[in-house]
């Protein structure tokens, strides 16, 4: 019946019909991906919240600078706070309802944007060389890289970071409060708090 | 007559002209693509050089003469040519009728006019979304077979490229990055396949050598350089006799409660292998264990970690094994090219050998048929508190993680029995701390801290190794870390983290060249030869290792008109 009563009213207008079938579509539900992107978008509203525009502009001291990170890494810390691997109150609760792909077109998102400039005033707790040494005596550079920009995968840019971010982020690791990068909890644990002070300020300064 | 008088003369005169210069410039194959038989006699080419290591055997030995003791104070720079990428350098180029093809940090590859420096194509690999790695993004070179070029990547892919063009012909997925597999050396290729190892030993990955079809990309075969059953013989002290303080009783304990721990054992291989092809044998040295430093949840001798491995070329099958340090906890494993060389045995009789140098700071001396080691040589480098334990605060024990030896390949110069190694004095305290498998991160099972209160320094070492005994050794500033090649010339090349390149007389290392390149000249510099004049080249791109300052410059260097 139904098909029988869509013959008539296509023989009577035409034009109609094409624009039923238009309509059809392009007014489809969105695809797979498309709707991954949509909530891939909600939840950047979300992440921003905190993180600032862009994921470069937190709004608290603690929290990090997630722009132009590495979408291996970010993934990767956000696989560890859904999982609970890395603990953090806030962001588990946030992180548990992630799924993969959420997760991966979140990382992807932060890691294509820029890093900002972020002018901090710090002025260091110990002086420059025996700082270097600390880094130095730790073989830092292997992995972060020159001038600790990260090796553009799995390990983080620290340099400019947030100041209290990266000391409270050295000083879970010596304390085994962070335990989702067991080699960084190990090679943290012989530094005293003084000299992770001072590493911090020393990265949050470049 | 007269024409067929010229057809001959000029071929003679051009043969004639090219060893009087280059000596023994020797010229196989059509020159236009990389035979077997070229790639088998590379040995004796004084044209090109067509593998990592200069050839099967990997002496790193060039046999061209032009450029030499008595005129090496006359070595100019001929040319540079800088990358795109500014980072950590450690290839070894390939030359291959006047073309040089050579690798950047971040698979990036170049071809170059090796005459000239001029740039005829550049390929950047586009890296997948997830690379999991130790120690920098580096590349250490290409393969070439036929046409075609071959290079692994930090995605732990293997890429096949057209050497005339750069362009990709095919890629093959070689493991899971997530798992921490990664691709930093460079392959081998040898009768249609393409060998190669893997990086990972600091993630808990099972480690393996592969053998690709060079056409197609396919598996041929694959050997897993962890075997299921990884416990061994209970080895209580290392290739030298010393009591590496392990409890047995302990370890068994573990074994039974925890099982085998094969699957995530590491024993990565960073090198190049050394081919024999008439014998159908390759040998390549296994890396440490994983975690490195924890070994209370790896109980055994964690075979073939830290050993010589020798396994048939047609197949993979294991023919023999040597282990230097069963059950390491020091991370001071095996990682520099093994060589192939005639050697003298105790008996004094001379045989096929394999020559390798340790982190632990001495070159091992093996028989080449069944692995055993003939003898090791003296300590290159202070060793100090071997073996003892690491601990959570930290002991102090010589050498440090890095060598010895590093990544780094020896040369050897047969004719003086001597191979050169270029050595790193780091003193470094050992932390365990126990932590379970970590599913692909980083997986140390403590840290290594160097002391910074203490010197650091370097040395290039020559040893007999047909004694043992040390010829000579020079100093360095700094710890080493690259490479070496001795030439014909009597000579023998490296350079330095902070910029020096220089040429050393390979009797007894006087200093008869050095050269400042600006950035570290931290890999192996290799030779060729092009219309007659011979070049030595090297690349300064500083470490990401030692932190030496970084650069991106491939530099040619030939003697002054």
């Amino acid at each position: 019946m139904f098909l029988k009563n869509l013959q008539v009213y296509i023989s009577k207008s035409p034009c109609a019909f094409l624009i039923m079938i238009a309509l059809f579509l392009f007014s489809h539900k969105h695809t797979f991906s498309e709707e991954i992107s949509l909530i891939v978008q909600e939840q950047i509203e979300v992440c921003n919240s905190c993180h600032g525009v862009n994921g470069a502009e937190p709004i608290d001291e603690n929290i990090p600078i997630l722009a132009g990170q590495s979408f291996y890494y970010l993934y990767v810390q956000l696989k560890d706070l859904h999982s609970g691997l890395r603990k953090n109150e806030v962001m588990n609760i946030i992180a548990s309802d992630l799924n993969k792909e959420l997760m991966k077109g979140l990382a992807k998102h932060y890691s294509e944007k820029k890093w900002p400039r972020n002018a901090q005033e710090i002025k260091l707790s110990q002086d420059e060389d025996t700082i270097l040494a600390s880094f130095d005596s730790g073989q830092c550079t292997v992995c972060h890289m020159g001038q600790f920009e990260g090796n553009r995968s799995d390990v983080p840019k620290l340099s400019n970071q947030k100041l209290s971010y990266l000391q409270k982020t050295m000083l879970d690791m010596k304390n085994k409060i962070r335990m989702n990068a067991p080699a960084m909890s190990s090679l943290m644990s012989p530094y005293t708090e003084e000299e992770i002070k001072a590493m911090a300020e020393y990265l949050a300064s470049l | 007559m007269k024409n067929i008088k010229f057809y001959l003369a000029v071929p003679l005169v051009a043969f004639f002209a090219i060893l009087g210069t280059a000596n023994a410039a020797t010229l196989y194959g059509d020159m236009q693509t990389v035979t077997q038989d070229m790639l088998t006699r590379s040995a004796g080419d004084g044209n090109n050089f067509l593998h990592t290591n200069g050839n099967y055997e990997q002496t790193r030995y060039f046999p061209a003469a032009q450029i030499n003791k008595s005129n090496v104070h006359k070595l100019r720079p001929a040319w540079i040519h800088q990358a795109e990428i500014i980072e950590s350098m450690e290839t070894s180029p390939l030359i291959v009728n006047g073309v040089m093809y050579y690798t950047t940090s971040f698979n990036h590859v170049y071809a170059v006019d090796a005459k000239t420096g001029e740039e005829l194509w550049h390929f950047k690999h586009k890296m997948g979304p997830i690379t999991t790695y130790c120690c920098g993004p580096n590349n250490r070179g290409v393969a070439a077979l036929g046409n075609m070029l071959y290079m692994g990547t930090l995605d732990a892919k293997l890429v096949a490229l057209d050497a005339k063009t750069g362009k990709k012909v095919w890629e093959t997925q070689i493991a899971d990055p997530e798992l921490g597999y990664s691709e930093t050396m460079a392959p081998t290729a040898v009768d249609g396949k393409i060998l190669i190892g893997t990086n990972g030993g600091e993630y808990g990955i099972r480690g393996f050598v592969k053998a690709f079809d060079a056409e197609t990309g396919d598996v041929v075969w694959t050997f897993n350089t962890i075997p299921e059953n990884s416990v061994g013989v209970w080895a209580t002290h290392d290739a030298t006799g010393r009591d590496m303080l392990r409890d047995i009783k302990a370890e068994k304990k573990a074994l039974r409660e925890l099982g085998d721990p094969y699957k995530t054992l590491g024993g990565g291989v960073w090198q190049n292998p050394a081919v024999d092809v008439a014998a159908d044998r390759i040998y390549f040295v296994v890396g440490n264990p994983s975690p490195d430093l924890d070994g209370t949840i790896r109980p055994g001798d964690n075979l073939y970690t830290d050993s010589l491995v020798s396994v048939k070329l047609s197949t993979g099958e294991y023919v023999c094994h040597f282990q230097y340090i069963a059950h390491d906890v020091w991370d001071l494993d095996a990682v520099s090219p093994p060589v192939l060389t005639d050697v003298m045995n105790d008996k004094g009789m001379m045989v096929k050998g394999v020559l390798h140098g340790g982190k632990s700071g001495h070159i091992y001396v093996h028989n080449a048929d069944d692995c055993s080691m003939i003898r090791f040589s003296e300590a290159m480098v202070p060793q100090e508190d071997m073996w003892v334990l690491p601990t959570p605060e930290g002991k102090r024990m010589l050498p440090g993680a890095n060598g010895g030896v590093e990544w780094s390949p020896l040369t050897i110069d047969a004719a003086l029995g001597l191979t050169y190694a270029i050595n790193l004095h780091q003193p470094m305290t050992y932390h365990v701390e126990s932590s379970p498998y970590p599913g692909g991160k980083l997986w140390l099972g403590g840290a290594f801290k160097t002391i910074p209160a203490e010197e650091q320094w370097g040395n290039i070492t020559a040893v007999d190794y047909h004694t043992g005994a040390i010829k000579w050794k020079v100093k360095t500033e700094q710890p080493m870390i690259g490479g070496i090649m001795a030439t014909a010339g009597g000579l023998v090349f490296t350079g330095q983290g902070n910029g020096t390149f220089a040429a050393y007389d390979a009797e007894n290392g006087n200093e008869l060249w050095a050269f400042q390149a600006g950035a570290g000249v931290n890999a192996p510099p290799v030779s060729y030869t092009v219309g007659g004049v011979q070049y030595i080249a090297v690349a300064a791109g500083g470490n990401v290792q030692l932190n030496f300052k970084r650069g991106n410059s491939m530099i040619a260097f030939t003697l002054a008109e």
